[in-house]
């Protein structure tokens, strides 16, 4: 039994290693090499940081990137290849991520009536306006889409964040996302789907019409915030 | 349209599970195509996948954040201090004792005997003229008993006469 297991393990290492460049890098962390690990962090570093930045938030995101670069190169002794890189990569962040939260002890509650306000240029007067009915729609621009878009990311909880991140970004299947958040692949497929029937719910009204809602509508989707 | 429109049946998690999987290709072939054959019949379940479809699509305008120049070398040389401490670590507990240790010894031997070496040189600095003049002083009697002229008796000095080679009767 002891043996079979450790046969099917040596099996992943060589397998990962011929299919992930960066299982072969990061096993070359593991003898030593500086170099690789430098490889390593400039290939990953835009992408963890941005994940850090939707999972918790950006003024923290360099710091905690940082912390999970340090986090593997202190594990680089123990690391064996038992999936592709990104995937326990990202499990090293997600848990990162997790005890970021835990500490800063913050679940956001993003309310709808800030989601409407959210356009960067929009004065009181106009929001006013609109929330009287007097500027029921108006076009908004690409970067106002941007805000409304990032509002909707976060007002989702923890896991979903980190799911729709995994899944959309890293473009990973369910059974990676289960691996690197330890989850079941059911769970994982649950999670998916609420997460992008609430982001559907958020964001229909801007898409369908291209435009900004009035508060009334805004409020009328605050109801359809739904928690995990 | 608005989820208030949709039929009962279709307004459920498991629909939207459904479509979300066809979306994220992760449905047998079986289920796949049986999806397709329901898209092609019902609008509304076209229009709900649609829906989702738009809502994914929009995520790729988040804004993100651009790290800063610095990241990769100030990564780097955390890198390097964990390496460092690491070194330190490993090595046997006596070992990185050893420098606490010297310091603790060594150190107050050092203090206390200077401070001895000082009180020692004061202490005898009274003395150190009669030390220096112990020839004269122990052959005083015989010296007083001498009438001579002194500066012969430093010139015969100076020759050696007395043993030395100089005068100050030190030899």
């Amino acid at each position: 039994m002891g043996l079979a297991v450790s046969e099917s393990s040596a099996q992943n290492v060589v397998r990962y290693e011929l299919i992930d460049p960066d299982v072969r890098l990061m096993l070359q962390v593991r003898d030593g090499s500086a170099a690789a690990f430098e490889e390593l962090v400039d290939k990953y570093h835009q992408r963890v940081v941005q994940f850090m930045e939707h999972a918790v938030n950006r003024e923290s995101a360099e710091d905690l990137a940082q912390e999970v670069f340090l986090r593997v190169y202190s594990a680089r002794a123990r690391y064996q290849p038992g999936a592709k890189f990104c995937t326990w990569f990202f499990t090293v962040a997600n848990n990162v991520a997790s005890n970021a939260l835990r500490r800063l002890g913050t679940r956001k509650e993003v309310t709808m009536t800030k989601l409407a306000g959210v356009s960067s240029g929009e004065t009181p007067e106009t929001t006013a306006a609109a929330a009287s009915g007097l500027m029921p729609t108006r076009q908004f621009d690409k970067k106002e889409l941007s805000e409304v878009v990032r509002t909707a990311m976060q007002s989702l909880n923890e896991r979903q964040r980190m799911a729709i991140w995994l899944s959309k970004f890293e473009e990973m299947s369910y059974q990676e996302i289960a691996d690197t958040m330890e989850l079941s692949v059911k769970a994982v497929k649950s999670l998916l789907s609420r997460a992008r029937a609430t982001l559907r719910d958020l964001l229909q009204p801007y898409l369908a019409k291209g435009t900004m809602p009035d508060r009334g509508d805004s409020q009328t989707h605050a109801s359809d915030l739904g928690g995990d | 349209m608005s989820p208030s429109e949709y039929p009962e049946s279709l307004a459920t998690a498991e629909v939207d599970e459904l479509l979300t999987a066809y979306l994220d290709e992760e449905l047998s072939v079986e289920e796949r195509s049986s999806v397709e054959q329901r898209l092609s019949d019902d609008s509304a379940f076209r229009a709900r996948l649609a829906e989702l479809e738009r809502a994914w699509n929009a995520l790729d305008d988040l804004p993100r954040a651009a790290p800063s120049h610095s990241f990769t070398r100030s990564t780097v040389e955390l890198a390097v201090a964990e390496l460092s401490r690491e070194i330190r670590l490993s090595q046997p507990r006596w070992k990185r004792w050893i420098p606490q240790m010297l310091s603790i010894v060594v150190l107050p031997i050092v203090v206390l005997w200077g401070a001895y070496a000082v009180t020692h040189s004061m202490r005898m600095a009274p003395y150190r003229q009669l030390v220096q003049e112990l020839d004269l002083i122990e052959h005083f009697e015989m010296y007083e008993k001498i009438d001579c002229d002194l500066e012969y008796l430093e010139l015969l000095g100076t020759q050696g006469i007395f043993g030395g080679g100089n005068s100050d009767g030190s030899n």
